[in-house]
């Protein structure tokens, strides 16, 4: 009688240990399939809502200007003189496939906007000398 | 006395010319004031090419609306900058220094920007240096711009790497090198740099976060940049673009 629940106890005791077997090589297996050569890729980034995607887009471009007034220590003239040196391909707004707006002020002052804010429901949407005005 | 005066203010008229060819140097002569910034810049900072370009005030021709000077090839802390640009907002400039002691000294300005490029092989000659300063041979390492990502393919034989680190991924090295593929970002706070690794492959094993966290709090932040004499900065932000990172203040 006493033989039993002893009997039991090994049981669940072997199969947890086989789970934890099984975990741990389904894991190795994952961790060799994940690589080779194939998958020398960069990892996917998030897909992105459209306001997320515009204020991305009008960070990437601020920095591509930055870069650009780096080496030529004045703003560009458009955006066009951008491609391909400092961003590899100039973005368009999501949801009305135009291009963003250029402005240079100064010799010290630019700024990069959508075309109308209204369209991401909001007053102001632009990146002035690098910092983002969003409200 | 007729004479005394006339001596007097053929002085008079001599700190008057001086004056004159003072301000002139101050203020109107845009080329001689960044040829003489220039000049005091390199004395000071060792590159390749220096470039100054001053724009003064439409309508108050003594007061300059922005300096921005460009430095070529200059070392920040072990990596060599393919090009660093500094502008300041209405400076005021210590223009006795300047012409005296050919120093450049800023006695004010409202704002300062400071754009820094590093290319891939800026970086891959980092990375070489750094391998030779640590005595290791038959590292290979190559390096992609792949925003926001910098992916590294390497080849590196096991004896390269510290014992150390070798435990750590033990694991992960069947034979006597470590052969992959590592995705990785980068942070910049008060000139510290920092890579965080978003992927990385080792001999055919995706390595677990884990022990990339490992790594992480080991290595970081694995560089300093080092401000330049003259120029004082604070790098907070760093930028992967296809062709260079950028580096803001």
């Amino acid at each position: 009688m006493n033989l039993k629940p002893k009997k039991r106890f090994y049981k669940y005791l072997l199969s947890a240990l086989g789970i934890i077997l099984i975990c741990v090589l389904g894991y190795i297996v994952y961790l060799y399939s994940q690589g080779g050569q194939k998958n020398y890729t960069p990892p996917k980034t998030e897909e992105k809502t459209n306001g997320e995607q515009v204020v991305s887009d009008l960070m990437d471009i601020s920095h591509a200007i930055e870069s650009y007034y780096a080496i030529n220590l004045s703003y560009p003239s458009s955006l066009k003189n951008l491609v391909p040196e400092f961003i590899s391909n100039m973005p368009i707004e999501p949801l009305t496939n135009r291009d963003y707006s250029y402005k240079v002020f100064s010799d010290t002052a630019y700024e990069v906007s959508v075309q109308n804010p209204q369209n991401y429901n909001l007053k102001e949407l632009r990146v002035r000398n690098g910092k983002i005005i969003k409200y | 006395m007729v004479k005394l005066l006339s001596i007097r203010s053929y002085f008079l008229i001599i700190l008057f010319l001086g004056e004159i060819s003072l301000c002139a140097f101050q203020i109107t002569n845009k080329e001689d004031l960044e040829k003489a910034i220039r000049k005091a810049i390199a004395r000071e900072i060792s590159c390749k090419e220096i470039k100054v370009k001053i724009n003064f005030d439409l309508k108050s021709s003594s007061k300059i609306n922005s300096l921005a000077v460009r430095m070529d090839g200059v070392n920040i802390g072990g990596i060599i900058a393919d090009y660093i640009s500094i502008q300041y907002n209405n400076p005021s400039l210590d223009y006795q220094n300047l012409k005296n002691k050919n120093k450049l000294k800023f006695l004010s300005y409202s704002g300062q920007k400071v754009n820094i490029l590093l290319s891939v092989s800026s970086l891959q000659n980092y990375l070489n240096l750094k391998e030779k300063e640590f005595g290791k041979n038959n590292v290979n390492i190559r390096l992609k711009f792949s925003p926001p990502f910098i992916e590294c393919f390497y080849d590196v034989p096991k004896k390269e790497i510290a014992s150390e680190t070798a435990e750590i991924i033990s694991k992960f090295i069947p034979g006597d090198k470590l052969e992959g593929y590592a995705a990785f970002t980068l942070q910049a706070k008060k000139s510290e740099l920092s890579a965080y690794s978003s992927k990385v492959i080792l001999n055919h094993f995706l390595i677990p976060g884990s022990i990339l966290g490992i790594f992480e709090k080991k290595f970081n932040p694995f560089e300093k940049i080092s401000a330049i004499n003259i120029f004082n900065f604070e790098i907070n932000n760093i930028v992967v673009q296809s062709k260079y990172v950028l580096l803001t203040n």
